[in-house]
């Protein structure tokens, strides 16, 4: 049986907080890590 | 176009999708940051959905329930949806605050909103399909957003085969089709470039550009796509076996009529005889199941469920009473139910609302011949008639003959689960949580996350105004996420609404590296 919360009209179960508040640090972690790079070639794509 | 059709197609697709661009090793350096990477991390998940899923469908519904191995690949399937869900959002943030819609990418966009709305059908079939109390507590509720806008007929969620052949053919051919579809596109048009820095003169764009022609000028870095795509293959099989093996899947028991009349004989009984009265939730439902009118929704004078009409009648007189008795080879039986048949509306009524006053104020024991126990009155054949009924239900008998249509294979659970839904099935789900007002249908039994993927569907439950709280809430619910679904899939045409990532500046983040370079 899940415990939820409500705050106003927002209701949502803790499980559910849980994996939305994990959603958001993931993206948030993303945004701040480079990908690994070898050397740049200058010029045209192919 | 040439005569030969072969040389023509390889012509086409060597000039519209060169090896170089669908295998690439290179791509430009602004694509730095490990937002980029949710899309490998999508569709790996979605190979392991498949190829979990593929393995539960060989075995079959007794293997996942029953056999520990079974249950562990359940297991394994449940959290690669998870997984799913979890970067295919991410997904779509990520190319949100890009603005990935630009310089011709609109069709990439789109494709990929219809794939994520095309899963959440997928996902939502696969809980329709798990067989479990899960399964139907979301089957009985969602039975009503289905028949407001008229589909519950033809998209029947309380018949188990008809959701099982969607949930393990059609929609995943349609979801890899579109998948395959995007990722087509996305090597076709490859990466959207950053947005221009203050003071930058934006990048000539002009409509079918090549990808040689739109990167021209720009850095370009090494890049093995296939390694990419394994790494993150390796990373979400970790993952799901990780969550698979600490988390395990939820797997309650099913609701059956067998049990709910053992453990329940008094709330059993008053449900079958309102279902003979007439004066049942089901009886008085409408369409798809009746004529009657007292769940039919509408938006102003427009309802689609009267006009898709009763397309899964059920007579819940005869189906949940009178049929199950015609099994019954007892003269006493027999005889109860032809006196009751026989007699005038008014003593029907007068007899059920007596045995309704009577059964409601029972205690729920039983006398020595299995009847259920009630106060002295004038009830006529009833109580002979749903003594044998609940005979016949706490024997199993009744969940056998309520799934009996004349076939040997049973798959249609519609007829047991309306009789389900309209006690025993809510009085469950209240004691677990899963009630709309406890963030229902997103929610799982146990500690479990459910289909959080929902949440703005069940959102607009909440919301305490008319009409999402009125009598025709699941219309107005659909209606409101249709306009939005739609919106955001035409978001790359949308004035303003296409201009928003600009504004929120994310991307600045995202090529930040690029952006240090350029004012160097």
């Amino acid at each position: 049986m899940s415990p939820y919360v409500q705050w106003g009209i927002f209701l949502i179960t803790v499980p559910n907080l849980i994996v939305i508040i994990v959603m958001l640090l993931v993206f948030a972690a993303a945004l701040f890590i480079a990908l690994p790079r070898d050397q740049e070639t200058d010029g045209d794509a192919q | 176009m040439s005569q030969n059709w072969t040389k023509s197609t390889r012509e086409w697709l060597g000039k519209r999708l060169p090896a170089s661009q669908f295998l690439p090793d290179k791509q430009p350096t602004y694509v730095r940051s490990a937002v980029y990477l949710f899309g490998a991390l999508t569709i790996a998940s979605l190979a392991l959905v498949i190829a979990t899923g593929t393995i539960l469908a060989l075995f079959g519904p007794q293997w996942w329930h029953l056999n520990a191995v079974g249950h562990f690949f359940n297991s394994l399937h449940l959290w690669s949806v998870e997984a799913l869900f979890f970067f295919m959002v991410l997904h779509l943030w990520g190319m949100f605050f890009q603005g990935a819609w630009r310089d011709g990418r609109a069709r990439t966009w789109m494709t990929g909103v219809i794939a994520f709305a095309v899963s959440i059908v997928a996902a939502f079939t696969g809980y329709l399909s798990q067989s479990n109390l899960d399964s139907q507590w979301i089957a009985v509720s969602a039975k009503d957003a289905m028949n407001s806008i008229g589909i519950g007929g033809l998209f029947n969620v309380l018949n188990f085969g008809q959701m099982y052949t969607f949930h393990i053919y059609l929609l995943p051919l349609i979801v890899s089709g579109l998948v395959g579809l995007h990722i087509v596109l996305v090597r076709l048009r490859g990466v959207v470039r950053p947005y221009p820095a203050k003071g930058e003169t934006p990048a000539p764009y002009r409509p079918k550009m090549t990808q040689e022609e739109y990167y021209r000028g720009i850095k370009m870095a090494p890049y093995d796509l296939l390694r990419e795509l394994a790494v993150m293959g390796a990373i979400a099989l970790v993952l799901v076996l990780v969550t698979a093996s600490i988390f395990s899947s939820p797997d309650d028991k099913p609701l059956t009529m067998q049990g709910v009349a053992q453990s329940d004989p008094a709330g059993f009984v008053a449900v079958s005889l309102s279902e003979l009265a007439g004066d049942s939730v089901i009886a008085q439902y409408g369409p798809p199941y009746n004529t009657s009118d007292g769940s039919v929704q509408s938006v102003g004078p427009i309802s689609p469920q009267k006009i898709a009409g009763v397309s899964v009648p059920v007579d819940t007189a005869q189906a949940y009473v009178l049929a199950p008795l015609g099994t019954v080879k007892d003269t006493a039986v027999t005889t109860a139910v032809e006196t009751y048949s026989k007699a005038s509306a008014d003593q029907q009524t007068a007899w059920t609302d007596a045995y309704g006053k009577a059964v409601g104020a029972a205690d729920g024991t039983l006398d020595e011949h299995g009847q259920l126990k009630v106060a002295a009155g004038d009830y006529g054949p009833l109580p002979v008639m749903f003594g044998s009924l609940l005979d016949i239900a706490r024997s199993g008998a009744l969940d056998g003959i309520l799934l009996t249509d004349g076939k040997f294979y049973q798959t249609d659970y519609t007829k047991p689960l309306l009789f389900l839904s309209e006690k025993a099935l809510p009085d469950r789900a209240q004691e677990l949580h899963l009630l709309g007002n406890q963030w229902g249908m997103m929610n799982e039994t146990g500690s479990y996350p459910g289909q959080a993927w929902l949440w703005l569907y069940t959102f607009w439950y909440q919301v305490p105004v008319s009409p999402f709280n009125g009598p025709n809430a699941d219309i107005a619910v659909w209606l409101t996420m249709a306009v939005l679904t739609a919106a955001l899939i035409l978001l790359p045409y949308i004035p303003g609404l296409n201009q928003l990532p600009r504004i929120v500046r994310v991307y600045r983040l995202i090529w930040r590296h690029h952006y240090q370079e350029m004012s160097q």
